[in-house]
């Protein structure tokens, strides 16, 4: 409010200037009149002129008034004629310390050379109100150093408290997490993005109510002579186990920015509160009937009402109230009742955050129906838990109650449907009326989840089918459309079959001798017709085909053609020797010229 | 050789899967639930997997006043046929008489909103339509090969999107959110991993809660109501797979006769 104040003044002031253009002026007021004892208000300085001296506020023994200002503007305007004229307002916090009319005595500056003094301003200071913001003990004043040589590290800390460091396990422990951060307009502290949202540390082990810590009311500090504006949050802590816990540091990363007389500035700030170590001891040997609450409770019980009809339920109130964890609070365990059925007890949970920590008020509501007439009797319920403090297991007891039950004529039949603490039989047919019976016609039992075999099988399969198909396209087609492809892939084959016939040929030496030329032109994809043995010697001395089936394939081949030249017919005793070598030359050949990928 | 041989038939008669059903169906309609349980867990144990003998396990459970393993039991027959109304009848019977509703843990959101149609359809219906649109994807494609038609395109896509829907519904019913029936009357569920830590809550027979976490004898558990602590592991009844035994203790209902 105070910089919109003295942003206005300062325009105001501005818009007057050509008005009182021809000498400086000084005007001191305060933002109110009349304050609290403890409130925190500004004096206002505006001074106008051509060359302004310093500004210095003087001591009043009722007030407070820090020697800095704390939030400065200055303008400057131009006067017709006159030249430039400037005007700087300036505010400086002050605190009434004693109630009465205090008087700020005439302060004087000096503006264009001549002492200029300003009027005395009176402020009213009443009593502080009841509901005014809680104050640290008056002042003295803080030492000038000390506002003067801030450090970045004073402008704001953090600050984590617990109320004990050892503990049971399911003890609260009131943890109290701080920031304060130095009470100056002029000095702003946030996040580096902006804001103030402050992340609290994880409470490990613990389990805290409520799950993000509560904020509290602010409050006033001074730390070394500095006021500090604080905000606290306060979570309640249950450790689940016991051993040593660990409230791990509390960590913030901040910017402070600032307006000083010499301009903004801004620095990062690191902010950290130290971890604190928190011992947890196990709880001494429970008894048999320990509900499970840790803590100090109050133990309470009510039955309303106390005159009811055959059927028509009353109700069974107990309150645990107290410090402790009321997640933890089990339901207190009913003794049976003959006559009457009780149902499952509601549970009510209100916790409520007091000064002095987590209180809870747990409300267990038992829906109990007598079946009888007569005097039904609720016998004493029993609330067991341990008292950190008396380091002890107590346990309370309420007291037993008579209600009295009057006949209603329909005997048997139940209003309220509930668990009962001692099932009856005929609840027990009534449960079993309406369940359908097993299945005994089966075709076949199905076995397990097939196997993870068969999955991959299936999944795999579709795949690689279609793979392979892609594969036997693709080869169908390059035979179609590659003929010396096609040839050089099938020549062995063809040379096989043609090997088989040479025996049973007329001319022996002519099918030998086609066969092996046949393979040759179809290996290198030439024409088979003409072809001499002289060819072949040049076609394998061309591609460099040195290999010594090569050599006796050429001469498989001379010896054909001798005896073609001849006229004459190898015998059969001949021509076998010849085939073996033809064939097994031809496979080496094949197999060399594979390796080479010719 | 001739008793040995008859020995043998009467031995595999007896052990197989069928003899044994029968077996459990006669010791049930007999009265002996806890007999008739034990036989309905051997076949299970010798990998009978099939819905009808987990309802009338449920149902033997249930008779014998074993609440928790019943709900169990009705819930492993409905993962396998979510069709199969009488268990969820049966179901909804048993948790008419547990002592609190405590409503069951829901699917995964991605279930719930993408895969909603899904839930009436058994795993082996999934997984068969997931097989078949597969193979067909695999098929057209190589089709189109040899011969375009006419939105082949169109098909390709709708054949691959319902294989891979019917594919993430097989793998969701085969690998379900690992759910736990309390199989005690009262179940503790603590704050920390020891059975001397604080109770947190509890839970009661036919109670189903989500397992997060298992470690050695504890299961790390939480509500629907975002309530989670942890619990002992032999007071619970994993609804799995894999299908463990429910534990033999304690009674969350009256032992009471049978209905067939």
């Amino acid at each position: 409010m105070n910089v919109r104040w003295i942003t206005a003044a300062a325009m105001c002031a501005v818009a007057l200037a050509p008005a009182v253009a021809g000498e400086g002026s000084l005007k001191v007021y305060a933002t109110d009149e009349v304050v609290e004892v403890g409130q925190v208000f500004t004096i206002v300085v505006e001074v106008e002129g051509r060359k302004i001296g310093d500004v210095r506020m003087p001591q009043v023994s009722q007030l407070y008034i820090e020697p800095r200002p704390s939030l400065q503007r200055s303008l400057f305007s131009a006067v017709l004629g006159q030249g430039q004229k400037f005007t700087q307002v300036q505010g400086f916090n002050a605190r009434a310390l004693q109630e009465g009319d205090v008087t700020i005595p005439p302060l004087t500056v000096e503006i264009d050379g001549k002492p200029v003094s300003s009027k005395p301003v009176v402020v009213r200071v009443v009593p502080a109100g009841a509901e005014g913001p809680p104050l640290p003990p008056a002042a003295t004043g803080p030492e000038e150093d000390n506002v003067t040589h801030l450090s970045v590290e004073d402008v704001a800390f953090l600050r984590t408290e617990v109320d004990k460091t050892e503990v049971y396990v399911g003890e609260p422990v009131s943890l109290t997490m701080s920031f304060y951060r130095l009470d100056e307009s002029a000095v702003r502290v946030s996040t580096p993005e902006g804001g103030i949202e402050l992340t609290f540390p994880e409470t490990e082990g613990f389990y805290s109510i409520p799950e993000r810590p509560e904020e509290l009311d602010g409050l006033y500090a001074e730390f070394e002579g500095r006021r500090y504006r604080g905000a606290r949050w306060r979570q309640t802590l249950f450790a689940t186990s016991p051993g040593d816990l660990v409230v791990p540091p509390w960590e913030w990363n901040a910017a402070v920015y600032a307006h000083t007389v010499r301009g903004p500035v801004s620095a990062r700030l690191d902010l950290h509160a130290d971890p604190i170590p928190i011992t947890v001891k196990p709880l001494p040997k429970r008894p048999l009937k320990f509900n499970g609450a840790v803590g100090q409770f109050t133990f309470q019980a009510q039955v309303t009402p106390r005159n009811t009809t055959q059927n028509v339920p009353v109700t069974l109130i107990i309150r645990v109230n107290g410090t402790g964890n009321p997640a933890a609070i089990a339901e207190p365990k009913l003794p049976a009742l003959e006559g009457a059925h009780v149902s499952e007890p509601e549970r009510a949970v209100q916790p409520i955050m007091d000064p002095e920590g987590v209180t809870a008020e747990t409300t267990f509501s038992y829906q109990v129906t007598p079946v009888k007439a007569g005097a039904l009797a609720i016998p004493p319920v029993e609330f067991c838990y341990f008292d950190p403090v008396k380091e002890a297991f107590v346990t309370e007891k309420s007291p037993a109650f008579i209600v009295n039950v009057a006949a209603s004529g329909e005997n048997g039949r139940r209003l309220v449907a509930g668990a009962s603490i001692a099932p009856e039989p005929e609840r027990a047919d009534g449960a079993q009326y309406g369940l359908l019976p097993i299945v005994t016609a089966v075709n076949q039992l199905r076995r397990g989840p097939s196997s993870r075999a068969g999955a991959v099988t299936v999944l795999l399969f579709p795949p690689l089918a279609y793979g392979a198909l892609t594969l036997w396209t693709a080869r169908q087609r390059r035979f179609a459309q590659d003929h010396s492809f096609a040839r050089a892939y099938r020549a062995k084959s063809r040379m096989r079959k043609r090997l088989r016939h040479v025996l049973d040929a007329g001319d022996r030496a002519d099918a030998l001798y086609r066969a092996i030329n046949g393979y040759i032109a179809d290996k290198f994809d030439l024409p088979e017709a003409g072809m001499t043995s002289t060819d072949v010697r040049d076609l394998f001395e061309g591609r460099a085909i040195t290999q010594d089936a090569a050599a006796r394939l050429l001469d498989i081949l001379r010896t054909c053609e001798r005896a073609r030249y001849a006229g004459e017919t190898l015998s059969r005793e001949a021509v076998e020797p010849l085939l073996d070598s033809a064939r097994e030359s031809m496979e080496h050949l094949d197999l060399w010229l594979r390796k080479e990928s010719r | 050789m001739a008793p040995l041989f008859s020995i043998l038939c009467v031995v595999a008669a007896v052990s197989s899967p069928e003899a044994l059903f029968d077996e459990a169906n006669a010791a049930y309609g007999a009265g002996r639930y806890d007999e008739a349980a034990a036989l309905y867990e051997q076949l299970i144990a010798d990998g009978v997997h099939d819905a009808v003998v987990f309802f009338n396990l449920g149902n033997a459970c249930f008779s014998a006043g074993r609440l928790g393993p019943a709900v169990a039991n009705y819930e492993r027959a409905l993962r396998l046929e979510p069709g199969f109304d009488r268990a969820r009848m049966n179901l909804d019977h048993a948790l008419a008489s547990a002592q609190r509703r405590l409503a069951p843990p829901l699917p995964p959101w991605w279930e719930q909103t993408i895969f909603f149609w899904h839930e009436h359809l058994s795993p082996q219906f999934v997984s068969a339509a997931a097989a078949l649109c597969w193979c067909a994807f695999w098929a057209l494609l190589g089709l189109r090969r040899y011969r375009r038609f006419a939105y082949s395109r169109l098909l390709l896509a709708g054949v691959a999107l319902a294989a891979l829907a019917f594919g993430i519904s097989a793998w969701a019913k085969a690998h379900p959110p690992a759910i736990a029936v309390a199989s005690q009357e009262r179940v503790p569920v603590r704050y920390a991993l020891d059975d001397t830590g604080t109770v947190h809550f509890e839970l009661s027979a036919g109670d189903r809660v989500r397992v997060e976490e298992r470690q050695n004898a504890w299961l790390l558990v939480s509500t629907t109501d975002g309530q989670r602590g942890w619990t002992e592991a032999a007071a619970m009844t994993l609804v799995g797979p894999p299908y463990t035994p429910a534990p033999s203790v304690t009674a969350g209902t009256p032992k009471t006769g049978g209905a067939e």
